[in-house]
């Protein structure tokens, strides 16, 4: 597998806070991967330093360039969106549209209007003039017709509702994704995109606490709902964490096989969140 | 022509460029000089006394066709003499409300865009920092006085025709006494020639207003200002000079270009007087303000590429 992002002792300093700790990251090709971490843990940091957005120190290599030096070249092969809402309010829809062709040579108008006939968003209006959804819903047709490499998506589905979310992480597998693209996401809605990740990072004060695939998280993690007369007999096991809900007690077990979970009681896949929370709580 | 210069081409970075600049800005580009020269075409008509008499010399009243009736011969010859500095000195209120529009305009360039977030979309554009802020600086310097050009253009060819009705019945030709005079060609490449070295001479007071307008994290305008006012004053006191002051008196006002149009003594508005503006490149204070200029583009640009957020 080819290495498009690498990023070695990545730090960045907000004066005395530190926002990136010495991360050590590397993203092949191919590959959703989902950065999940806590407001505040780095997320927004770390897609900067890759999109040549800030200044950092250490080394990071993205596509074969130097992100902060060649920001306009290797924007060429990246398209980004931003959790917070960035289409200037004065600007046209058919005018961005026109702007986005104008310097993106990978830029497909066909694309573009093709994803917007799909919603009610008029092309002569002005992006003040749209609702918050609407607003996304441009900002995603405009990113998704560009031909890039590398497509880094923080929050993009703020402020839609659940249908749009759905048809929107339908068409970014469906029409979208190949094995010649990577997609960088960051989301607080995880169980939205559990499905559709192939890797997964946790980010937190700054450091990388976890970097796996989701087969060997699916692998490795498992939740057991022991019959009540098999709870003694499951806390014996060591498990990671237990909680109690509504009554039920579940158990959460790291490298255990799956076969003799099975004999205690019923055995399923843990959620990423309940993951998340379940590195966190164990700091 | 006009409708394909403004109209996107498929791929073409700096056109496009120019293009954001026109659709952000056109209130500075084309509504203002528009809505001055309507203005001025406005009380022009008012003059000329469709609406009864509006010209008021020592408590009489006259209209226009009076006025021009009441012209002496001699008084004919001086305007025949001075038709193209009547003309030039008409467009004046365009030319001053435009140059609003480029201070204005330089001061919020690269301070909007941090404002509303937007620049988070500009940079996920592939342009490069300095193709986005020579995009700019071409917008305030050239653009915007270019479009009021053509509107002041505009205007004198309407005066030289309102002109001309108010002959009619009077014995004064509109022939001999406006168009045979009126050089307009010559007008406008001295008009186009006085912009672009406005521009050049301005240089570093437009670089200044854009470096605070990529760093200010509010009000650009009291950032440009105040520290310029308490350095002056600064200087004032503890030096006893006004370097920065006669600096920006030098850079600010088109006195310094046109002392040398006057100074070559020549008395009328001809393809000459265009040569001498430009001869004021010759003057040491150009070249400086051209430096100082660079440099601060230069900061321009290396901010806006680190401070993004």
């Amino acid at each position: 597998m080819t290495n498009i992002i690498t990023a070695r002792n990545l730090s960045k300093n907000y004066g005395s806070f530190q926002a990136l700790k010495n991360v050590d990251l590397t993203v092949e090709k191919g590959q959703i991967i989902g950065i999940i971490g806590a407001n505040g843990a780095g997320k927004t940091t770390l897609l900067n330093s890759i999109l040549g957005l800030s200044a950092y120190e250490g080394e990071l290599e993205v596509l074969g360039m130097n992100p902060y030096r060649q920001r306009d070249e290797l924007m060429k092969e990246i398209s980004f969106i931003s959790d917070v809402a960035t289409l200037p309010k004065w600007i046209k829809v058919s005018e961005a549209i026109d702007f986005v062709e104008g310097v993106h040579k990978n830029f497909d108008r066909t694309k573009a209007l093709g994803f917007l006939s799909g919603t009610n968003v008029p092309l002569d209006k002005k992006i003040g003039k749209l609702s918050k959804g609407m607003i996304v819903q441009v900002h995603l047709a405009l990113i998704m017709s560009i031909d890039a490499k590398i497509l880094v998506l923080d929050e993009p589905t703020l402020g839609l509702d659940i249908m749009y979310r759905k048809k929107f992480y339908h068409q970014l597998l469906e029409d979208y994704f190949d094995d010649e693209r990577t997609i960088i996401i960051t989301t607080h809605q995880v169980d939205e995109i559990e499905n559709i990740l192939s890797q997964v990072v946790f980010i937190r004060d700054g450091r990388i606490m976890l970097k796996a695939s989701m087969e060997d998280i699916n692998d490795q993690w498992l939740v057991l709902n022991p019959t009540p007369e098999n709870i003694e007999a499951a806390r014996a096991l060591s498990p990671i964490s237990e909680r109690k809900t509504l009554g039920r007690v579940s158990f959460i077990f790291k490298d255990k096989s799956r076969d003799d979970l099975k004999k205690l009681g019923d055995v399923s896949q843990l959620s990423l969140s309940d993951l998340f929370v379940t590195l966190m709580d164990g700091e | 022509m006009l409708a394909s210069l403004i109209k996107t081409t498929g791929y073409n970075p700096f056109k496009t460029l120019m293009l954001r600049e026109y659709w952000e800005n056109r209130r500075a580009i084309f509504t203002t000089p528009l809505v001055i020269t309507a203005i001025s075409m406005t009380l022009i008509i008012i003059s000329m006394g469709i609406f009864g008499r509006s010209i008021h010399i020592d408590g009489e009243s006259f209209t226009l066709n009076e006025f021009i009736a009441n012209t002496s011969e001699q008084e004919a010859q001086d305007v025949k003499n001075h038709i193209n500095y009547l003309l030039l000195g008409s467009s004046a209120p365009i030319m001053i409300g435009v140059w609003f529009c480029m201070i204005f305009t330089a001061l919020s360039s690269l301070y909007d865009e941090r404002k509303d977030n937007s620049i988070l979309f500009w940079k996920s554009m592939p342009v490069s920092d300095t193709q986005t802020i020579l995009s700019k600086l071409l917008t305030i310097t050239l653009v915007i006085p270019l479009v009021a050009i053509a509107f002041a253009f505009i205007f004198q060819i309407f005066l030289l025709i309102v002109g001309s009705f108010a002959t009619i019945g009077t014995e004064h030709s509109a022939w001999d006494l406006l168009w045979s005079s009126a050089n307009l060609p010559v007008l406008i490449l001295n008009e186009v020639v006085f912009m672009i070295m406005y521009g050049l001479w301005a240089l570093p007071i437009f670089a200044w207003l854009m470096l605070v307008s990529v760093f200010a994290k509010r009000s650009p305008l009291v950032l440009a200002t105040v520290p310029i006012v308490l350095i002056a004053l600064f200087e004032r006191i503890f030096f006893r000079s006004e370097y920065l002051l006669n600096f920006i008196d030098t850079h600010l006002s088109p006195a310094q270009m046109l002392n040398h149009v006057m100074n070559s003594n020549t008395n009328s508005i001809n393809t000459l007087s265009s040569l001498n503006i430009i001869k004021s490149a010759a003057d040491h204070n150009f070249w400086i303000g051209l430096s100082v200029a660079a440099a601060m583009l230069y900061a321009t640009i290396l901010i806006r590429r680190r401070n993004s957020l």
